[in-house]
């Protein structure tokens, strides 16, 4: 491996964005000259992009970490020289180890950890090490990408993400998501597939305040005023259900709760002796249990049943969208309200209720429609009832894990490793494979032990705004410990947060912090410790597609692939994993990890490990893949072939038609929720805002919405931009090459009517004020964005002094943000990405 | 009949009842419910919190696996357990991650 005066291509995966694409690199004489797109990976197919050729560079970046590093300077700050020392591995490790050695003999919780690298999250770190550490706060991620909107998925898809089926669908709607134009879910393939969709007659509707990437290319960009998207959804909702009388009776009646009966208080009318939900029978003129065989339900309709009045929770949900006539909705959203009629009858029509498409000789039924969402239309203070809505909107018209419409990736597993579960109501539930623990529908009246304060948010996957909560107002929710030591990797908490200085306040109170970094990033700059850590292509990680998570259908396959080293690590990185795993053996607890790894990954005899064995990665991936894929599949396999894969059946592609489970667009187990969330509230002396506990959707205004008082007139807003992802490629000379000469990359982007009203010129420097913060940069006149609103690409501007390359280019969003209960989202914690701002033109 | 078992505590249970691991001997045809129970007067307040719901079913982030194998893939708590079995109690399971 590694030899002189060798030409080799290697099968390796991507890891500068989250697709996770199958590359094969090119080793010439041990130095890598290119990267391409790996033709047998099903998410690339030979294809790469800007971000994955640019990997190059980053690796031989001279700013990179190349030893670990210790602080000698205990004053800490933004700006402040950390006085780094140059110190040897066995140091570093000895330092960490005696840290975490000390703080689990005292309170194993006073530890977090924080990372955004996908393999440390789902196979090691947080559902593994952190759990046999004893720590319940590994979960400190990101604030805004899918915060609002997992949970949103978990409850009504059963699955991780938002996802539609590409191959046949013929009319999509992408609110605030970019899906298909270079993000999102298997961002190369889905491209791809967008294109021949295209050719094929896909009409793309485009709802964002900016005109992004995808807008420029949709047959139609409808600009929306931020946060009022769910407005947009619940008003098509109403068009179809009471203008247009336009819905899939059959998938509604038989496959939702839509028929279940709902008393005046909202909860489900059940069997007299027993939990099962009743619904109105037709043929029998009677309340059945909803499973019972042979039924007829009623979908409309108020009837008495044990002497109580009930009625059908789609005759509420008719009657709550009622409050969204376009004309309101049109004052909300500032989209036309003919626009809205005209696109809920064109959606409506575009799903063909009642036709079926043979799917490899088999009917199934055909809805070529879906709305999807992500992160813009979401982030947003209610963005759980934006999410919802969207899901609802979906299930109107019955496209919902059906050819053609809307879908969770893989609610079935390959070979029906993994299936949905259902409630007690017939509700879904996802696979414990990919969702344990997300079965929403029964709570814990409990005090929370945990930053992410579990128990007041238990309708979320993440919770980390309220680690941030936690650390600045250590009192406030009553923790029974203050945590002492903060571990990072992957994670650029000044950057990717809200406002800085904030953070910066914060982490200067916790007495030890280590960091595993490439550069000396914006948070390094806080640590006591920077361990230089391995980039993505000298590292050994085993299936960054995620098969139970972020694959999506359109690979056609289940695939799985390996991460593995391209060239030998420069100067001594090492990756996190292996380091923590002996930092786990030297505090004696290794045996438990291993035993973790047992369950975690289902290892079967005779590859189970030995909690009294030590293994290498090798070992340990060896042992893993033959689990799996019997004895001729062992690591070696994966190193020479790239891939395994597993042609997809229409039974995993569509489970809808297959599954019993029915998908809720009534929540009644929001009600229940409400209950639980006041009861904690109350034990912890808090008022908690619970009224987004609501069993039928709402619109509410998010707090920029009604806040326009001048000089603060205007929203602000940021996007995504295909070819940077997250904070983590800025420092990248290509990307950062790209980004300068893109027109938008870098600048502030402002309508040119309010441009002109404003005296701002086109190249002007201008100031973007907020409650919290300012930034300074330059103006970009455009149409290409709603006239109430300034835009600001991705997470740039940087200012460590680490990342020469990204320093001062761009501007920082995040640092106009501020973060206070007023401004997240009450159910999901997520953080309302939208503010208002006023302009002016820089001195 | 009696029947040894191996338990492992893994994750926040081992912080509230202070041991890693244990053998215990059950009566042959014991279930994981009756077992959680049996280790509830066993532990005392401290693992009934950790690990169990006032119902007495599953908390949302605790999982028990049998020889590894979560009993959500088997008979979940109605789940039978035999001779030299390895029952491992984790709490700590959150939901997966999202930003």
């Amino acid at each position: 491996m590694f030899n002189p005066r060798e030409d080799v291509w290697v099968h390796s995966i991507c890891d500068m964005c989250f697709a996770a694409c199958g590359i094969v690199a090119h080793r010439k004489d041990v130095v890598l000259v290119k990267i391409e797109g790996d033709p047998d990976c099903p998410a690339s197919a030979g294809k790469i992009c800007a971000k994955g050729q640019a990997g190059l560079i980053g690796l031989y970046d001279p700013a990179r970490v190349k030893v670990p590093l210790k602080r000698t300077n205990p004053n800490k700050g933004m700006g402040v020289d950390p006085g780094w020392q140059e110190i040897s591995w066995d140091e570093a490790i000895d330092i960490l180890t005696e840290k975490l050695r000390k703080i689990r003999q005292d309170d194993p919780r006073k530890l977090i950890i924080s990372s955004f690298d996908q393999i440390a999250l789902s196979y090691f770190i947080r559902p593994v090490w952190a759990i046999a550490y004893g720590t319940p706060n590994a979960d400190w991620v990101g604030y805004f990408c899918g915060n609002y909107l997992h949970a949103s998925m978990y409850l009504t898809n059963g699955a991780f993400h938002s996802d539609f089926d590409l191959d046949h669908c013929n009319y999509v709607i992408l609110l605030g998501n970019q899906q298909g134009f270079m993000a999102g879910l298997n961002a190369t393939v889905m491209a791809r597939k967008m294109a021949e969709a295209r050719r094929r007659g896909l009409r793309v509707v485009v709802v964002d305040p900016v005109g992004t990437n995808a807008a420029a290319k949709a047959d139609e960009w409808l600009p929306i005023r931020p946060g009022t998207d769910g407005a947009f959804i619940l008003s098509m909702i109403n068009v179809l259900l009471n203008e247009l009388d336009c819905y899939d009776r059959d998938f509604l009646a038989t496959r939702t709760n839509a028929p279940y009966l709902v008393l005046g208080d909202g909860s489900y009318q059940k069997e007299e002796a027993g939990e099962k939900p009743l619904v109105w029978d037709q043929k029998s003129n009677r309340a059945v249990p909803f499973d019972q065989e042979g039924i007829q339900p009623a979908l409309e309709g108020s009837f008495t049943v044990h002497g109580e009045p009930c009625r059908t929770a789609f005759e509420l949900l008719r009657e709550q969208v009622k409050n969204y006539p376009p004309e309101k909705a049109a004052a909300i959203t500032t989209i036309p309200a003919d626009t809205i009629r005209r696109i809920a009858k064109e959606f409506g029509a575009a799903a063909r209720i009642g036709s079926t498409i043979m799917i490899d000789d088999q009917p199934l039924p055909y809805r070529p429609v879906a709305v999807n969402i992500y992160r813009g239309a979401g982030a947003h203070k209610h963005g759980t009832h934006t999410a919802l809505a969207v899901q609802v909107l979906n299930m109107i018209v019955g496209a919902f894990y059906v050819p053609g419409g809307h879908r969770g990736p893989n609610l079935v597993g390959p070979a029906g490793q993994w299936q949905p579960g259902a409630t007690k109501e017939g509700l879904i539930t996802p696979p414990s494979a990919i969702g344990h623990g997300a079965r929403y529908y029964d709570f814990e009246e409990r005090v929370p032990e945990d930053l992410g304060l579990n128990e007041l948010f238990p309708i979320s996957t993440n919770r980390s705004p309220m680690y941030q909560m936690n650390l600045s107002q250590p009192n406030e929710f009553g923790l029974p410990y203050q945590p002492e030591a903060l571990i990072v990797c992957r994670r650029n908490l000044l950057m990717n947060n809200t406002n800085p200085e904030a953070i910066a306040a914060l982490l200067k109170r916790i007495p030890f912090i280590a960091t595993f970094s490439t550069h000396l990033d914006e948070t390094a700059e806080f640590a006591d410790l920077v361990l230089p850590e391995a980039f993505y292509l000298e590292r050994f990680d085993l299936f960054p597609n995620r098969p139970s998570h972020t694959m999506s259908h359109a690979t056609g396959y289940f695939y799985w692939g390996l991460r593995q080293p391209v060239v030998k690590p420069i100067g001594q990185a090492r990756r996190w994993i292996d380091v923590m795993l002996e930092v786990a053996d030297r505090l004696g607890f290794l045996g438990d990890v291993y035993k973790m790894f047992n369950v975690k990954w289902g290892l079967k005899d005779p590859y189970k490990l030995d909690p009294n064995a030590r293994y290498t990665m090798n070992e340990l991936y060896d042992r893993w893949t033959k689990s799996l894929f019997g004895a001729e599949r062992g690591i070696d396999w994966f190193k020479t072939h790239g891939y395994y894969k597993v042609r997809r059946t229409p039974q995993e592609n569509y489970p809808g038609p297959f599954i019993k489970a029915r998908f809720p667009m009534y929540f009644e187990n929001m009600l229940r929720a409400k209950e639980s969330v006041s009861k904690v509230a109350a034990k912890l002396g808090h008022k908690w805002d619970t009224s987004d506990y609501r069993a039928l959707l709402d619109w509410k205004p998010c707090p920029a919405f009604e806040n326009g008082t001048p000089p603060y007139d205007l929203f602000v807003v940021n996007f995504k931009i295909p070819f940077h992802a997250l904070s983590v490629t800025t420092q990248n000379p290509w990307l950062n090459e790209l980004a300068e000469r893109n027109p938008y990359a870098y600048k502030i982007l402002i309508n040119t009517e309010t441009a002109a009203r404003k005296g701002v010129a086109d190249g002007d420097e201008i100031w973007v004020e907020s409650e919290a913060g300012k930034v300074k940069g330059t103006a970009k006149v455009t149409e290409c964005i709603h006239p109430e609103v300034v835009g600001i690409a991705g997470v740039f501007g940087s200012w460590a002094e680490g990342k020469p390359v990204a320093k001062g280019k761009g501007v920082h969003f995040n640092s106009l943000l501020p973060l206070n209960m007023e401004r997240i989202d009450p159910i999901s914690s997520g953080v309302d990405s939208c503010i208002r701002v006023k302009v002016s033109r820089a001195a | 009949m009696k029947t040894q078992l191996h338990i492992s505590y893994l994750g926040l249970v081992r912080n509230v009842i202070g041991r890693s691991e244990e053998d215990l001997d059950v009566l042959g045809d014991t279930t994981v419910g009756q077992l959680l129970r049996l280790l509830g007067d066993k532990h005392g307040s401290p693992f009934k919190q950790s690990v169990l719901k006032q119902s007495g079913e599953l908390r949302a982030m605790a999982q028990v696996c049998i020889n590894d194998r979560d009993i959500d893939e088997l008979q979940g708590l109605e789940t039978r357990l035999g001779e030299g079995e390895q029952v491992s109690i984790v709490v700590g399971v959150y939901p997966p991650e999202g930003g």
